[in-house]
């Protein structure tokens, strides 16, 4: 019937064009960068979100992006300088007049707290702004998840945790100085100093206990919170009374909350916002990176404090308790170049070793441990794992829990595929990140062999990664972060002595223990750190990454 | 009538316990432990069972319930979030409105669209308009959402720049450090979203409106008004529609209701920050307080919203108001 | 009780309504369906005609096509003289001022002739608003006196009621008030009592009867029920396959019907009293309006057909010693004449 054709032949054309239009729908051309112009004091940069930080609360918020605003509002007793690695990692003094005086036994700290800091109210800033900042941390009503930078090593903090206190009787504020007793000699403790939560905190935000938070607290940094409306913005102005050395030299940081990573991407290419920064769509950096070049004008890459691993798990019965041959095969195994690859365009630099570079004198991007495992995967590299695999397969049959989003299924697959070459079935399981990430840490639940896992420094010290994720002596039935449930006699030993020690030795015994673990007993099979892949409009001018905090908001200038 | 809405009220009571209790189970058949979550990933054993008995989560299902219901009718109050501990009442009173713009704008804009042209096409059948309208249920109805939704946000949003290409502005108080507010901004805003929204539900409606409209035309009723000599305006304006769109009402009343649960694609889209947005963002951070704050929302709307088209279908429909 | 100036009192020469050589076509999928093939008639002042058939032979479509109610598909050609004017070919804005003015139209199904979503006082001040420019007041007034007029008790408080608060039988009273109450020279009736129960049938025909009595009105009475025929019309045109077959004044047609279908009409009424063991059916069907027989169409039924029939198309002639007296059927006279006194007598045992 001519009727039903004709409208037969209407709806395919009009299909037909629709994909017409698709295909031709040619990938954005961006307008031309402007000219790099003369940098200019003032303005105001626009960074957006597409998820909101949890808290702009100094005392309650773990949360990266909210971190790193914080390195331009906060000031501490001690930070990292506003520039690159490797000097951008070395920890410095900020309000602390200098190093501190530690007593002979390690477990007292005694700083002077250099005058002349304000916060943006006019309030100056004293020891009992960092006392208070601590109490506050502890204060069991607020309940912080950043509770643990103090909770283990000074003494009281548990106690007000537990409610038993009003305020933590192990720091003492008195004039100029502020002095810290700790339970036992912990060094990492300047580098807990640098945290957000512990920066200070003004006498009106001291006697705040609401869970919430407060929306815009003061501060004494560079800039301050104006104001903040939950799931839509947040606004940084300049601290007219901060006189210290940091820079300052935009008016305001506009943070926007809520769009798409896709709408993200389209806002910085056209310039109305000049930095994405919780990421765009990792597809697009590809092409971001075809136009703009890496590391030359809008787009940059830098590494991260973090590691991408594989957790073998050692409890009794799993296959890798008291395995070493399986764990190094699995070293030799595993894909590495492909595992990354899953990650798209420039996301990672692979690695064999558990500290990332920028920790611990790990400097180079490309440091991996020499003569260690191999970065990529051959015949004589295989042979070499199939060798130590065999006799150690037990029954040949394997567990492994990964994220069911992102690259993780196809991570997975890499490793299923691998070490099937061992003669190992690995089942996959996948779950939600949420629910692998709080039953793996449950001991009775782990019952997996593989754990796709990640971890990122809480703060730039060697312990935050060794101790916190290897110590055998601290494995409980819940929140476990030692997720390989690793438990070596003799390198927990020589964890918790090499914790005890200061610079240089610190940073050379910690060295020393990753290379050991991974020859003679690996925990994990440590797969890539990830690269920062930053993306930024042509206003964004003075780009400065720090190795810690990361984008230097308060260094930044408009163009 | 009274007795009617009594008996309503109490129905709805009743959905409101199946819908939340059902919530509840899901909610915590799903093996992840919201207090470990909330706990962050440094802490000790010791932090999460603290974290555990500020949140209430050390008290048995039931019991949590039970206090979930005292809060909800004792106080109006939905608790707080697991993630940010603020109020969710606060969390889905901000959200509402978006939704709502989102929503009311769009059916506004679908009623417009879809009517008119599905009575022309009924008027006209198998006319070149009549074709060319099913045309465009036909698209409207196979297109889906996520995908004419970036499409269009993408061509003219971004690539023509015609309109904004995300975002949401306040009508009256906008946020601190907002970038636009005040009734243009907000409609230049959500020209896009509600052309997003509207599209699927306009090439329905179009579909329906033909059909109840060619239904009605061959009433025999209908063929009295023109025997009695009415012009054709008359027949179409007083005996035609008012017929033909009483089942139009019914389901529009419902697909609104649906639909304030949280239009989530197209919020999502176009960065609104709506209940849909809401939603999401709860079940991905297994934030119970959150996700039950919009579930009881969307439950309170579909009972109102079913009640209010059941009356106002008594008032147009005479058959039914003297049951 | 008002007299429209244009009603059944104003005087005209010759037949008020004079159909001549109606044809209607619909134009369908499958091809051209002549629903109405070459039909006459002439209505009189104050007259009853009854126009009877089968359902299909084209009776309704005959008096929609006079009244321009047919669907945009329907071809119309032939002549309606209204008073002399051509209806068929009147203007739409002419042919709306006659609609429901001059001439009315009720239906077969009152339960759903009314508009169940207005008050019937308002669809009856409708019809009186769209002929007369009068007040609201006044056309409420006379919606009230028709509501009596047609015997609906309380009709005060009944103008503002709904179709659905009324009884089968009432609802047609209403849809009689509404179509009198213009007071039109003619009244179309579409099967008005076939959806009715037998003694509410009597009591609606009575009305309608009554009415014309009082207002003069010419009424056309469609239906399939030669009873209901019997009781109220003056002439009778006998319908089948969209042809008149036969026509004649209510006392011929029953004393001496000429066509075998009338016969067959006639014999298959149930009477009280009838010694039969069975009703006597017509066989067969009717034919298909979209490819008729060739030749009489009621021949593949006709228990008398013969070969003349097949292949001829009988014309509507004169009975020999009565002229207004027509059928169309090639049958001589003589056996007619059995034909029908055997069925009148068979009838009538």
């Amino acid at each position: 019937m001519d009727k039903r054709l004709w409208f037969s032949a209407a709806t395919a054309a009009v299909g037909a064009g629709l994909m017409v239009a698709t295909a031709v729908a040619a990938p954005t051309k961006a307008s031309a960068p402007l000219k790099a112009g003369k940098a200019t004091a003032g303005g105001t940069i626009v960074t957006e979100l597409s998820t909101d930080v949890d808290y702009t609360d100094p005392q309650l918020t773990y949360y990266q992006p909210m971190w790193e605003l914080e390195y331009a509002t906060a000031c501490k007793l001690m930070n990292y300088p506003d520039a690159e690695a490797p000097q951008g990692g070395q920890i410095q003094p900020e309000v602390a007049a200098g190093l501190p005086v530690i007593s002979k036994d390690g477990k007292t700290y005694t700083f002077t707290i250099k005058p002349g800091y304000k916060f943006n109210t006019g309030e100056a800033v004293t020891a009992l702004s960092f006392k208070r900042a601590i109490d506050r941390l502890t204060d069991p009503k607020l309940a912080s998840s950043t509770s643990f930078l103090v909770s283990d090593i000074v003494v009281g903090a548990q106690a007000r945790l537990d409610g038993k206190a009003s305020s933590v009787s192990g720091v003492v504020a008195s004039g100029n100085k502020l002095t810290f007793k700790l339970t036992h000699p912990a060094p990492d403790l300047l580098a807990r100093l640098s945290t957000p939560p512990l920066q200070a905190i003004d006498s009106k935000l001291a006697t705040n206990e609401d869970p919430q938070g407060v929306n815009n607290a003061a501060s004494c940094g560079p800039y301050y919170i104006s104001a903040r409306t939950p799931n839509r913005s947040i606004t940084i102005k300049r601290n007219p009374n901060y006189k210290g050395p940091r820079p300052h030299k935009i008016d305001a940081i506009q943070v926007n909350v809520g769009n798409t990573p896709e709408v993200i991407f389209q806002n910085v290419t056209k310039g109305t916002t000049d930095y994405a920064e919780d990421g765009v769509d990792p597809s697009e950096y590809a092409g971001i990176a075809q136009k703009y070049g890496i590391n030359k004008k809008q787009f940059f890459t830098r590494p991260e404090l973090e590691v991408d691993y594989l957790a073998l798990n050692h409890l009794p019965g799993r296959l890798f308790a008291n395995n070493p041959s399986l764990a190094k095969a699995v070293n030799y195994a595993v894909d590495r170049h492909a595992y990354t690859a899953q990650r798209g365009f420039l996301a990672g630099n692979r690695t064999n070793r558990i500290l990332p570079p920028g920790m611990a004198g790990v400097t180079k991007k490309t440091e991996i441990l020499k003569g260690g495992y191999p970065i990529a995967v051959d015949n004589s590299t295989l042979s070499k794992a199939k060798s130590l695999a065999t006799g150690h397969t037990a029954d040949g049959k394997g567990l492994m829990w990964a994220p069911n989003r992102g690259p993780g299924p196809l991570q997975a697959q890499i490793v299923q595929y691998d070490l099937k070459q061992l003669g190992i079935d690995l089942q996959i399981k996948l779950l939600p990140r949420a629910q692998q990430f709080t039953d793996a840490r449950v001991k009775a639940n782990a019952d997996y062999d593989i754990n796709w896992s990640a971890w990122g420094a809480d703060y730039n010290d060697p312990f935050d990664f060794i101790n916190i994720l290897l110590d055998g002596s601290s494995i409980a039935d819940t929140a476990n972060n030692n997720d390989a449930y690793y438990s070596n006699a003799a390198f927990t030993n020589q964890m918790h002595k090499a914790a005890l020690l200061f610079g240089e030795q610190r940073d050379a015994a910690y060295d020393q223990l990753d290379k050991a673990m991974m020859s003679q007993d690996p925990p994990w099979t440590p797969i890539l750190n990830r690269l920062n892949r930053l993306f930024v409009s042509s206003h964004f001018g003075c780009f400065l990454y720090n190795p810690v905090f990361e984008v230097d908001f308060a260094a930044a200038c408009r163009t | 009538m009274f007795q009617y809405i009594i008996r309503r009220l109490l129905w709805a009571v009743v959905i409101f316990a199946a819908v939340t209790v059902i919530t509840y189970i899901i909610f915590f058949v799903i093996p992840a432990d919201p207090a470990a979550l909330a706990a962050g990933k440094s802490a000790t054993p010791e932090f999460v069972a603290q974290v555990r008995h500020f949140l209430h989560l050390d008290r048995s299902i039931p019991v949590q319930y039970f206090y979930f219901v005292k809060n909800l009718i004792v106080h109006g109050s939905l608790g707080t979030s697991y993630v940010n501990r603020r109020s969710v009442d606060t969390i889905v009173g901000e959200a509402a409105p978006v939704t709502a713009s989102l929503v009311f704008g769009g059916a506004i804009l679908w009623l417009a669209i879809a009517v008119p042209i599905g009575i022309l096409s009924a008027l006209k059948p198998r006319s070149l308009a009549d074709r060319m309208t099913m045309v465009f249920v036909l698209i409207g109805i196979s297109l889906p959402v996520v995908w004419i939704g970036l499409i269009l946000q993408w061509a003219i949003g971004f690539k023509l720049g015609w309109l904004p290409n995300a975002g949401y502005c306040d009508v009256i108080n906008p946020p601190v450090g907002a970038t636009c507010g005040g009734v243009v901004d907000w409609a230049r805003h959500m020209v896009l979203p509600w052309i997003v929204f509207a599209i699927l539900f306009a090439a329905i409606y179009a579909r329906m409106v033909r059909s109840n409209v060619m239904d009605t035309l061959g009433e025999d009723y209908v063929r009295t008004a023109r025997a009695k000599g009415a012009p054709e305006r008359i027949v179409l304006i007083k005996h035609v529609l008012r017929n033909a769109m009483l089942p139009v009402v019914t389901m529009l009343g419902m697909d609104i209701a649906v639909a304030l649960g949280g239009a989530i694609f197209t919020e999502s889209i176009f960065g609104l920050p709506g209940l849909g947005r809401t939603a999401v963002q709860g079940l991905d951070n297994f934030d119970l307080p959150e996700v039950m704050g919009v579930v009881v929302f969307a439950t309170l709307c579909v009972i109102i919203f079913g009640l209010l088209v059941d009356i106002l279908y008594g008032f147009i429909d005479p058959r039914i108001r003297f049951e | 009780m008002t007299t429209a100036l244009t009603g059944a009192g104003a005087a005209h020469a010759g037949p008020l309504l004079d159909v001549r050589e109606l044809r209607t076509s619909f134009v369908t999928d499958d091809g051209i369906v002549g629903a109405v093939d070459g039909v006459s008639f002439q209505l009189g002042q104050g007259k009853t005609l009854g126009i009877v058939g089968e359902s299909g032979c084209g009776k309704s479509v005959t008096n929609l096509s006079i009244m321009g109610l047919n669907p945009k598909t329907a071809r119309v050609s032939g002549q309606a003289l209204f008073r002399g004017e051509d209806l068929l070919k009147a203007s739409p804005a002419r042919l709306r001022e006659i609609r429901g003015g001059e001439i009315a139209m009720i239906f077969q199904d009152p339960m759903t002739s009314l508009n169940p979503v207005h008050k019937i006082g308002d669809q009856i001040v409708e019809a009186v608003l769209l002929h007369n420019d009068v007040s609201k007041q006044e056309a409420r007034s006379r919606a009230l006196e028709g509501l009596k007029e047609v015997g609906i008790p309380q009709a005060e408080r009944r103008l503002d009621d709904y179709p659905h608060q009324f009884s089968g039988g009432m609802r047609q009273r209403v849809m009689i008030a509404m179509a009198l109450v213009n007071d039109p020279a003619v009244l179309i009736a579409d099967e008005p009592t076939t959806a009715l129960d037998v003694t509410t049938q009597a009591q609606i025909l009575a009305l309608m009867k009554k009415l014309q009595d009082d207002h003069g009105t010419a009424i056309v009475m469609i239906t399939h029920d030669l009873g209901v025929v019997a009781e109220v019309a003056d002439d009778i045109v006998v319908m089948y396959a969209a042809r008149v077959v036969e026509q004649a004044n209510v006392e011929d047609l029953f004393e001496r019907p000429q066509h075998p279908y009338a016969w067959g009409l006639l014999g298959s009424l149930p009477r009280l009293g009838a010694d039969v063991d069975r009703l006597v059916q017509i066989p067969g069907q009717p034919p298909s309006l979209l490819r008729p027989p060739n030749g009489c169409r009621f021949s593949p039924r006709c228990p008398h057909a013969f070969s003349r029939c097949r292949q001829e198309d009988p014309r509507l002639m004169p009975v020999t010693d009565a002229p207004e007296h027509l059928q169309a059927c090639f049958l001589d006279e003589e056996t007619k004449a059995r034909e029908a006194v055997k069925t009148l007598t068979a009838a009538a045992a």
